[in-house]
């Protein structure tokens, strides 16, 4: 059911985010050129070069970011577990920001990812070791060094920020709001395989995730050897938040409120919540990116922005109308004592 | 004739220490639990009870000692074999934000027969449909965990434990917040299982009435040690009752339906 919602409403954003652009063209057109029949060159550039690669990245990305996100949810049974928490976009910012400094801008977008994904990779070791100190992975000290390790990736980032030129500057602040436009091939390649590899693996440990959702002893007690299964998922989930986050920049709320709100809508099974929050996540993304490429044509506005304004308030709709029927307790209804 | 079956469990002088904590939780507790019976472990508040449960069940690891289930030592059960071999019923109820249904949670008993990456197959959804029906809740596969009732979700938590199909039972107070009925229901139910499947159940408990009537043996705790084990009647008439409570008793035989146990006044400590 939920599966062919999704679906078809991410067959119909793709739909949507190839027809509609900056340059009106007409639907006949957009099909030539996709199916390889004759069209004039600026169209088939347009279509192909532009819009197709960038739906493709806006999905793959989307995607990436609901998976990891559901992943920190259930490794760390928090609600604001989100794929920046633990520090994985602060450490992809300071390598952002850093690459044009040591090396100039002739690096271009492929060389500012590259060193954006070594920062988030840095991020994820550091935080790794740190929480595995105290002899198991600690839930509660991964989220402490988390933190910790975001503040201090953060402040790198304000240090250079303030040495910087302000051209420099502008690009790094640009870079944290989030783009679909500048993530190449290579980069969709990465982050095609890193999704292949980390949804699979995660997707086979999905009735574990649904025993570690009851708490750590009671998923020992069905057979989970939960140690293993919380460096798996803190892995997994690191590395699809490091490599969207170093193509695509920090773009935010897809990975909160998608796993949210499939939860919502579907249940906490993750054999379901995974495979439909990838599709959620990319459907999110690919609407978002096209309404962020048209609503302003032909200016074009930061999709984190759209991501925010389009997802808080149907977050805040769905939250309503879920807990409402859910019959949680009014404050007055609550027994006294 | 019963007792010449092997025990299901052998702890031989099991002592375990939290860190940091002056006196261990549990010490140089020597004894050995009957297959196919039902044992009720009772005792005071902090004599020692669950930190035994997670001994049995090979959570925490015993600083001395070794506890053996099926003649082999704990640590060389592999998760995945031991839990096809023990289902534990922990105190805590799952928690609210879980948004599983009551079907999908009580399935989550198969996950150590499964294969991770498979649908579960019709065998798998038929051993979740009987314990549902084992448990009065076969209507309610459907309904969200955190709407049912105390009662229900404790023998959702029961359902979902026999859904391992074990050969040992672990239960730590089953009987805490429910009704009489409710309580007398779990406490039949297990003796129901031991008596037909051979189940061994090994059940914490503070209701001495139920657990002198069902049970077959009593172990009493008390600051860490078990301080007197046996026939139901006997401990519950030992001296040792009054000093594991610090409290002067008035227990009582009920015939069938096993002892009452009042407290009469507080002991000076």
């Amino acid at each position: 059911m939920g599966t062919l919602l999704l679906l078809l409403l991410l067959a119909a954003a793709i739909v949507a985010g190839l027809l509609l652009g900056a340059a009106p063209l007409a639907p006949g057109e957009v099909w030539r050129a996709l199916v390889g029949l004759d069209t004039d060159a600026s169209t088939r550039t347009i279509v192909l070069s532009l819009r197709l690669p960038r739906v493709v990245a806006g999905a793959l990305t989307g995607a990436a970011l609901a998976v990891s996100g559901t992943l920190f949810q259930a490794l760390l049974r928090n609600p604001l577990a989100e794929p920046y928490l633990l520090g994985v976009s602060s450490g992809a910012a300071l390598g952002a920001v850093l690459a044009p400094l040591a090396l100039g801008t002739a690096l271009g977008a492929a060389g500012t990812a590259g060193f954006a994904l070594v920062g988030a990779l840095l991020a994820i070791a550091v935080v790794f070791r740190v929480a595995l100190g105290t002899g198991g992975l600690d839930t509660h000290v991964l989220i402490l060094a988390g933190v910790v390790v975001a503040a201090f990736f953060g402040a790198g980032v304000m240090l250079l920020l303030s040495l910087a030129e302000a051209d420099a500057t502008r690009s790094a602040i640009l870079w944290t709001m989030g783009s679909l436009e500048r993530v190449g091939w290579d980069s969709t390649m990465i982050l095609a395989a890193v999704m292949l590899a980390g949804g699979t693996l995660a997707f086979g440990m999905s009735r574990h995730l649904n025993a570690l959702a009851l708490g750590e002893e009671a998923a020992a007690y069905l057979g989970t050897r939960v140690e293993a299964v919380k460096r798996a998922a803190y892995l997994i989930a690191s590395l699809l938040a490091a490599v969207a986050v170093s193509a695509a920049g920090v773009i935010g709320f897809v990975g909160l409120v998608v796993p949210h709100g499939v939860r919502m809508l579907w249940g906490g099974d993750h054999r379901l919540l995974l495979p439909l929050g990838a599709l959620g996540g990319a459907v999110a993304l690919v609407v978002a990116d096209t309404v962020a490429r048209t609503a302003l044509r032909p200016l074009e506005l930061p999709v984190g922005v759209v991501t925010a304004f389009l997802g808080v308030p149907l977050f805040l709709v769905l939250l309503r109308r879920t807990h409402a029927s859910a019959g949680y307790p009014k404050r007055r209804e609550r027994p006294r004592g | 004739m019963a007792e010449r079956t092997p025990p299901a469990y052998r702890l031989d002088g099991v002592t375990f220490r939290y860190p940091r904590a002056r006196v261990p939780a549990v010490r140089e507790v020597r004894m050995e639990l009957r297959a196919a019976a039902f044992t009720a472990i009772i005792g005071p508040n902090g004599a020692g009870k669950s930190t035994l449960v997670r001994l049995l069940a090979g959570i925490a690891q015993p600083s001395e000692g070794t506890v053996w289930l099926d003649g082999r030592p704990l640590p060389d059960w592999s998760r995945r074999a031991l839990s096809r071999q023990l289902a534990v019923v922990a105190q805590d109820d799952p928690p609210p934000a879980l948004r599983l249904s009551l079907g999908t949670y009580v399935e989550l008993g198969r996950n150590p027969h499964v294969n991770p990456w498979a649908a579960l197959g019709r065998a798998d959804r038929e051993v979740a449909a009987r314990a549902l029906a084992w448990a009065d809740l076969a209507g309610l596969a459907s309904r969200a965990l955190h709407e049912l009732s105390g009662g229900e979700r404790q023998r959702a938590k029961l359902a979902r434990a026999l859904v391992q199909e074990p050969e040992v039972l672990v239960v730590d107070e089953p009987s805490a917040h429910l009704d009489l009925r409710h309580a007398l229901w779990v406490f039949e139910a297990l003796r129901a299982r031991v008596r037909e499947k051979a189940l061994t159940v090994i059940c914490i408990t503070h209701d001495m009435q139920l657990a002198s009537r069902f049970a077959d043996h009593l172990v009493l705790m008390s600051r860490g040690r078990v301080s007197a084990r046996g026939l139901p009647g006997d401990v519950l008439r030992s001296p040792a009752l009054e000093d594991a409570y610090h409290c002067e008793l008035s227990v009582e035989p009920l015939g069938e339906l096993g002892h009452s146990v009042f407290p009469v006044r507080a002991r000076p400590r």
